[in-house]
């Protein structure tokens, strides 16, 4: 058929289209295959990523690609906003998203229960565990594994009651509760010790944001007067902060001054929940209430389909991807999208969800017949607030161009940015983002 | 699309900025533009507007397609409008600034370009 001009109008379908692109033939457009012949794009993980990929396959290919969801929780608890649950200003109750839009008629995405616990790439199928009952397996046309992270082991010792109190709470939930519980509980003056784990981690500015925020609840709700020794002991396997340096160190130095200790280099050793002692690489210290953030890897399943190829310094995998599309540079049909993912973007949910509209768009083009080739210049963003104390935040914001000689994501000139200062401005915005951002994804 | 109809942008002559964003490589794919609302029929026509993908990363704080009930609505906003807002924002010390900054014009109007399609809600 003839080529597509600049000035050539077309007609299909029924629908008025311009043709604004080069050189690109009228049979190269996008026509989704019929529904009836095609297995369902099938999300492994509801989260910021796989909400978003399910979301925007439907919502781009006027719902003639059927997506599923396979999810072992009933919905999604945000980890955004998270930390401040510890202090009292937000519930868990509050960071619930059902999947109760997207499931619905204007989206049409089925959502399954269950954990999936295996991958057949070669027949295109995976397998779910659901709550009750036998085991399930759904066959696939592309596979989007979104699964998060999970945790590497580490040295615990104690009594069973003590070790269950050393949690994470970086996967929000019960253990956020039992976080939260236990800065309630403790007497005045006691220390908090929070560990952090190298990077790549989950959310590079989230454990300092943590750090400051417990800071500002511990000075109103349990510090004496007159006490001057540090209560918040920020123990960091990473040579300097991660994330937002001029804020946090701001907010350690002079916003908290004398209620932060922060400790750079401090690997984690090893944990006596008994004593309360953590041992690091950087000397021990004793606290009252430890949290743990160990150090990362890809979701188990993702491990176990060998989709994580790329190690990291402390002994993790992620999962290499071509970030056109995020499909698995090990395992075609398969792709692999936020914190799962060895990419040069940050482990994070904003960021995640842009690249699962990459991805989207990547699909629909890919199970178009013929298929379309992919956009070939996309570009990520992400934009997020951190508190800082109960009414003031600071904010950070990148935006990656891709780059065709790397074949990476790679920050524009000069980003990331960070916020000029701390500010009661940003902690207002801060509630409109979050609320427009899971809008986004879950509505 | 429906009888009563989703009004389909119609460039007829698409503009320069439109040929150099194409010349990026940026969604190359594209054949048409659909307002987004259209319905399914007219859609599985014509797939991949321009600017749709550059144009979601707006969404995670002004609304999918722009239709923010809060942070500026970005639908239906005139491309010139966008442009300038744009260009203005990259001289602020915000967060909307310090976004703006890593877009280069040409990204900005093809973004622009889009929301401009975009029927507003």
């Amino acid at each position: 058929m003839a080529n597509v001009t600049r000035r050539q109008v077309i007609t299909a379908g029924g629908a008025v289209a311009a043709g604004a692109a080069i050189g690109v033939s009228i049979s190269q457009q996008a026509k989704p295959a019929a529904k009836a012949a095609v297995a369902p794009v099938i999300v492994i993980g509801g989260g910021m990523a796989g909400a978003t990929v399910a979301k925007y396959i439907r919502l781009w290919s006027a719902k003639s690609i059927p997506v599923t969801i396979i999810e072992s929780e009933v919905d999604y608890t945000s980890n955004i906003m998270s930390n401040l649950v510890l202090t009292g200003q937000k519930t868990l109750a509050s960071l619930h998203y059902p999947y109760t839009t997207l499931k619905s008629a204007t989206y049409g995405v089925t959502v399954v229960r269950g954990t999936a616990t295996t991958v057949n790439a070669g027949a295109q199928t995976v397998t779910y565990q659901p709550p009750t009952g036998l085991p399930v397996t759904l066959a696939y046309s592309r596979l989007v594994m979104a699964p998060g992270i999970d945790y590497l082991p580490f040295t615990l010792t104690g009594t069973p009651a003590n070790k269950a109190k050393v949690v994470s709470a970086w996967k929000a939930g019960a253990e956020t509760q039992s976080l939260r519980n236990q800065l309630v509980a403790m007497n005045v003056d006691d220390k908090y010790i929070l560990t952090i784990p190298k990077s790549p981690y989950r959310c590079p500015p989230g454990p300092y944001e943590r750090a400051a925020l417990v800071a500002d609840w511990i000075k109103n709700n349990k510090r004496s007067v007159g006490n001057t020794s540090a209560q918040v002991i920020v123990l960091d396997a990473n040579p300097f902060i991660q994330a937002e340096l001029n804020n946090f160190t701001n907010a350690f130095n002079v916003v908290h001054a004398g209620v932060v200790q922060y400790v750079p280099n401090a690997t984690l050793v090893s944990v006596d929940a008994d004593a309360g002692t953590v041992v690091t690489t950087a000397g021990t210290f004793t606290g009252k209430v430890i949290n743990v953030i160990p150090d990362h890897t890809a979701g188990k399943i993702a491990r176990d389909a060998g989709l994580a190829n790329k190690p990291t310094a402390a002994g993790g995998a992620f999962c290499e991807v071509d970030v056109l599309s995020y499909e698995s540079k090990v395992s075609p049909l398969i792709h692999v999208l936020g914190d799962a993912s060895a990419t040069t973007q940050p482990k994070a949910g904003h960021v995640a969800s842009q690249e699962a509209k990459v991805c989207a768009d990547a699909i629909v083009r890919l199970m178009s017949s013929p298929a379309l080739p992919l956009d070939q210049a996309p570009i990520t963003n992400s934009a997020c607030y951190s508190p800082i104390t109960a009414t003031t935040a600071s904010w950070l914001s990148v935006v990656f161009h891709y780059d065709p000689i790397t074949q990476t994501m790679v920050k524009a000139a000069g980003q990331p940015i960070e916020a000029p200062s701390i500010s009661a401005g940003n902690f207002s915005q801060m509630n409109t983002w979050f609320s427009v951002l899971m809008g986004d994804v879950f509505k | 699309m429906t009888k009563a109809g989703v009004k389909a942008k119609v460039r007829r002559r698409p503009s320069p900025n439109w040929v150099i964003a194409g010349g990026l490589g940026v969604a190359m794919a594209l054949v048409g533009i659909v307002a987004p609302g259209a319905s399914s029929e007219a859609q599985s026509a014509t797939l991949v507007p321009v600017g749709r993908l550059f144009a979601s990363n707006c969404s995670q704080c002004h609304g999918t397609d722009g239709q923010s009930g809060s942070i500026s609505q970005l639908a239906g906003m005139s491309a010139t409008s966008m442009f300038a807002k744009m260009k203005d924002q990259q001289t602020h010390d915000s967060i909307m600034g310090a976004q703006a900054r890593g877009y280069t014009d040409d990204e900005i109007r093809a973004i622009a370009a889009y929301f401009a399609s975009v029927k507003k809600k």
